[in-house]
């Protein structure tokens, strides 16, 4: 698998708190990557590495087979980001937002225009952008990270204070850009839901640190079922399901086993077939379950 | 110099940016000709006391001047998050640098600009004596080249500190200082780049030396500066 995004030992310190902490991030190329974790976990650290804002403590950042920063330049010439909150020139209206940045970049008057119309901000193209909302100065803001249809499109909370209308605009255009534009993105979030709903590929960071990166079906593969069972004598089961190698909790009168496949469950009913079953509950751990598990911490990682 | 990027930045100057040197220097002129009104007709009837008058008021103008535009500048990439994105724009760090502190200098030139176009109109308007044009160009602008180290230093405060309250102060106690350093005797005080305005002016003998000085220190500043801001972290 080829990575467009590839780094090794990451580092950063501040003083004496390391914020990266030998991280190893590996974005495959065409891929939408969720990188997930709670505040202050790093994220926006990491991608202002990456885009060169910051210097790397230790280790090494390869975008494009390109090293950053020695080849700083080549590298964002196909480089798009929107980093922590959108950039903009409030006493100028969007379009000339956008012309400047793309008369920096080389391109046409063509450009801005057909990037104000993805992004839906044609009609207020004349207006000083102090006048627009939120999410309008989001949308601009992700419209100046593509203006030069970036290979990689870095973006940092790109969701943060919208609206849900906003949100799932915004989520919707992100998830045509792989096929839009060819690009890969690199889109962090502290939402599981977010992540999930668009992320191809997934690295959970905690505490500065890489604990999980892997394809979005693995991670889901950890939400394997659990059987809640209700017995008129859960001691008795319990003792003996334990006595057969099954992984079992109690609470109250009833009783937690995961199992993988109908297989399992199957042999599981066969064994709590003596100790009357009063009701069966099946339910899948949660993608913020896992979460919990892993990092300690809720939904909103 | 990347002329996209000097066009870009000229772009994203507020209007206040370009008015500003304007009535700057107009209010300059207005003050300097109150002043020399006041003085020919209460105690001298030489007319050419305008230049002393001028000579007098300039530095702090210029000052003023400067502090406000880098203020200005500046403030617009920190109140709009523009550092960011400018940064991971395929440039070299150094050009953007540059590219910011050539308009301030434009901007700083347009004042000379207007106050130095604002005497000759006024001189012609009141009096038929000869204009010394040379020196009154000299005094303008020597004292503008001189302020550049000076301006480097409000850039560099203006840039490392959002708050533009502190770079605003220094700017004003600076202005007060530019007027005072050059007439100390403790002679180690004109080193200081705040001195310089003051000992740029046609009518002091060693003008030149110190305008060569001013000259090496915008050099040596600028360079050090940049080295800087190539690898300035933004958090």
């Amino acid at each position: 698998m080829s990575f467009i995004v590839q780094t090794k030992n990451l580092t950063r310190r501040f003083g004496d708190k390391t914020s990266v902490n030998r991280v190893d991030l590996e974005v495959p190329l065409g891929s939408i990557y969720g990188f997930l974790g709670p505040n202050g976990a790093g994220k926006t650290t990491t991608l202002k590495m990456l885009l060169g804002l910051l210097r790397p403590t230790a280790g090494e950042i390869k975008i494009f087979g390109k090293m950053m920063p020695e080849e700083r330049r080549a590298i964002l010439r196909h480089t798009g980001s929107l980093v922590e909150s959108p950039s903009y020139y409030g006493h100028l209206s969007g379009y000339k937002n956008l012309k400047i940045f793309s008369d920096l970049l080389g391109l046409s008057s063509k450009s801005v225009l057909e990037i104000l119309d993805l992004v839906r901000l044609s009609k207020h193209a004349d207006r000083p952008v102090k006048e627009y909302s939120l999410g309008m100065k989001q949308r601009l803001g992700i419209a100046m990270a593509l203006i030069h249809k970036p290979k990689l499109l870095i973006l940092d909370e790109p969701t943060n204070g919208l609206d849900p209308a906003g949100i799932q605009e915004i989520r919707n255009l992100i998830k045509e850009l792989p096929t839009l534009y060819d690009s890969t993105v690199l889109i962090s979030s502290h939402l599981l839901s977010e992540v999930e709903q668009i992320a191809t590929h997934v690295g959970i960071i905690h505490h500065g640190q890489l604990i999980f990166q892997d394809q979005m079906d693995i991670l889901q593969q950890h939400r394997s079922p659990v059987m809640y069972v209700e017995l008129e004598h859960p001691e008795e089961a319990y003792q003996t399901l334990l006595g057969k190698g099954w992984r079992v909790d109690i609470e109250n009168r009833s009783l937690s086993i995961p199992v993988t496949s109908s297989k399992e469950r199957a042999r599981l009913f066969q064994d709590l077939q003596p100790f009357s079953i009063l009701s069966v509950q099946e339910k899948k751990k949660s993608l913020e379950e896992i979460f919990i598990k892993w990092t300690g911490m809720g939904n909103s990682l | 110099m990347n002329l996209r990027l000097l066009i870009a930045e000229g772009r994203k100057l507020k209007v206040i940016s370009i008015f500003l040197p304007v009535i700057s220097g107009m209010l300059l002129l207005a003050i300097t000709v109150a002043q020399w009104y006041y003085h020919f007709h209460r105690d001298s009837d030489d007319v050419y006391i305008l230049f002393n008058v001028l000579y007098m008021l300039l530095p702090f103008s210029i000052f003023l001047t400067g502090t406000i535009l880098t203020s200005i500048t500046v403030g617009t990439e920190h109140e709009s998050q523009g550092w960011k994105q400018i940064l991971t724009l395929p440039f070299p760090r150094v050009q953007i640098y540059f590219a910011k502190f050539i308009w301030l200098l434009i901007l700083m030139l347009i004042q000379g600009m207007v106050i130095c176009l604002g005497i000759i109109l006024i001189w012609t308007l009141l009096t038929s004596l000869p204009l010394p044009l040379s020196f009154l160009i000299k005094q303008i602008f020597y004292s503008i080249l001189a302020y550049m180290p000076v301006l480097i230093i409000q850039f560099f405060l203006s840039i490392r500190l959002e708050n533009q309250a502190i770079p605003i102060a220094c700017g004003i106690l600076g202005a007060i200082a530019s007027r005072f350093l050059p007439l100390f005797s403790m002679k180690w005080l004109y080193l200081l780049p705040w001195s310089y305005t003051g000992l740029v002016s046609p009518y002091l003998p060693d003008h030149l030396f110190w305008l060569q000085v001013s000259i090496g220190m915008t050099i040596l500043l600028l360079l050090i500066t940049a080295w800087w801001f190539q690898r300035f972290d933004w958090k």
